[in-house]
């Protein structure tokens, strides 16, 4: 339970970030409506098939990112700081990235269903 | 029995020993001071404590030898916390860390914003807050944690008096009401002297461990500073009655004391006419701290006050 809420935050975290917020957004978004736009195109084809690893990757880069800023500024620290786990931390943030990227492709989907 | 203890701990850090043989107990109940220069190993000693920092050598027993170990909760001189929560959240988020259940935190958080007086910061996001305020919510952060041990490296040295003392007072109500107990590591001899008992730590050694009394006594006695004594067998009259020598020195007629309060009491009740004022210079927690850097016997007073 401790992890769940752990990784509530941190989505709140991403999803608040104005960077990581955009950039998270904007790629599933541009790709799925694109290929609604040119179906016929088939580079986009390729792209449509290939987003959901980028976006994967880009939500792996922005956790690792977000660690990397979280060791600089002492608040993995206080997290370890806590009786929690290591694995339970890492376990939160990896939680976090999968609801995130479950979230991204929900709406890749739905803008893939809607027919122009 | 301690609830926590540090046997023979010596870290080897950055090509240095940060910590040298530190033995430290603390028992229930206790506030500990621990007072340093900086870069004396404090926050070596911290991250020890906290369990975040595993010793070169020497042990560090938590919860005594019998007992079920626990974490010791620590508030560290660099604040942690996320930019893009807010106050609230973040004391929530590290509550949850700490695996205090919902009902206790709706409860506990918003008090202990309160307490380090950031209400009015309550929603705002801890990317605006100060550096002040930062090290208030890392404090709120300390107090919240459900430890029986909490560290507080350098935190209290740059409050402001006022709500420093009402966390002091917070802190000692914890500390009959739950036995809890706390390792205040500071810079500041004010800081020190307001713990029941100090270990001195210097160069990553511990130097000195009792009251804050005792290690003040290094600097030598008190210095009774005479102003303008009018008429010149006033001042033997005094040296007579007090069985004090009394030195000259830029013009000031001076003396040094165990106990300058009652002295002080004394001269003014008995030659308060003779006399245009008189200073009592009392060494100070820094001063003592000196003598031990310098392995000096004596320095001069620091801090003066007009009687």
């Amino acid at each position: 339970m401790i992890v769940v809420r752990l990784a509530q935050f941190n989505i709140k975290r991403i999803v608040r970030h104005r960077g990581l917020r955009w950039v998270l957004a904007l790629l599933p978004v541009t790709v799925a409506l694109a290929r609604s736009l040119f179906a016929q195109n088939k580079s986009l084809l390729v792209a449509t098939e290939l987003c959901p690893l980028a976006c994967a990757l880009l939500v792996a880069a922005a956790l690792y990112a977000q660690w990397t800023v979280d060791c600089v500024s002492g608040l993995s620290t206080g997290l370890r700081a806590s009786p929690i786990s290591r694995r339970g931390l890492a376990l939160s943030r990896v939680l976090s990235g999968v609801c995130i990227l479950a979230a991204q492709m929900a709406v890749f989907a739905a803008i893939l269903a809607i027919r122009f | 029995m301690a609830l926590l203890a540090l046997r023979n701990v010596s870290v080897h850090a950055g090509g240095t020993w940060a910590l040298w043989d530190v033995t430290l107990e603390i028992g229930a109940g206790e506030i500990l001071g621990v007072f340093g220069r900086s870069g004396s190993g404090k926050s070596t000693l911290a991250r020890v404590c906290a369990g975040l920092q595993k010793p070169t050598s020497g042990t560090v027993i938590v919860g005594g030898e019998q007992a079920e170990p626990f974490k010791v909760a620590a508030a560290f001189s660099q604040p942690a916390y996320a930019d893009e929560l807010t106050v609230y959240e973040n004391l929530d988020m590290f509550a949850c860390a700490w695996g205090i259940p919902r009902k206790r935190r709706i409860k506990e958080v918003p008090a202990a914003i309160e307490r380090v007086r950031l209400g009015e910061y309550r929603s705002s996001r801890a990317s605006m807050l100060s550096s002040g305020a930062l090290s208030r919510l890392e404090i709120a952060r300390g107090l919240l944690a459900d430890s029986p041990v909490l560290v507080i490296d350098c935190l209290f040295d740059t409050l402001e008096p006022s709500l420093a003392e009402s966390l002091w007072d917070h802190m000692l109500e914890c500390k009959r009401a739950l036995g809890k107990s706390f390792i205040i590591l500071t810079g500041s001899g004010r800081i020190a002297e307001m713990c029941g008992r100090i270990a001195v730590i210097s160069r990553g050694k511990i130097a000195f461990t009792g009251r804050p009394e005792d290690f003040r006594r290094l600097a030598g006695e008190d210095i009774v500073v005479l102003g303008d004594v009018a008429n010149p067998l006033t001042r033997t009259r005094i040296a007579e009655r007090l069985s004090v020598v009394i030195t000259e020195e830029d013009g000031f007629l001076s003396f040094r004391v165990a106990n300058g309060e009652r002295v002080v009491g004394e001269l003014l009740s008995e030659f308060g006419n003779e006399m245009s004022c008189v200073y009592l210079k009392r060494p100070s927690l820094e001063d003592a701290l000196d003598v031990l850097s310098r392995g000096a016997s004596s320095v001069a007073a620091g801090t003066g006050g007009k009687k």
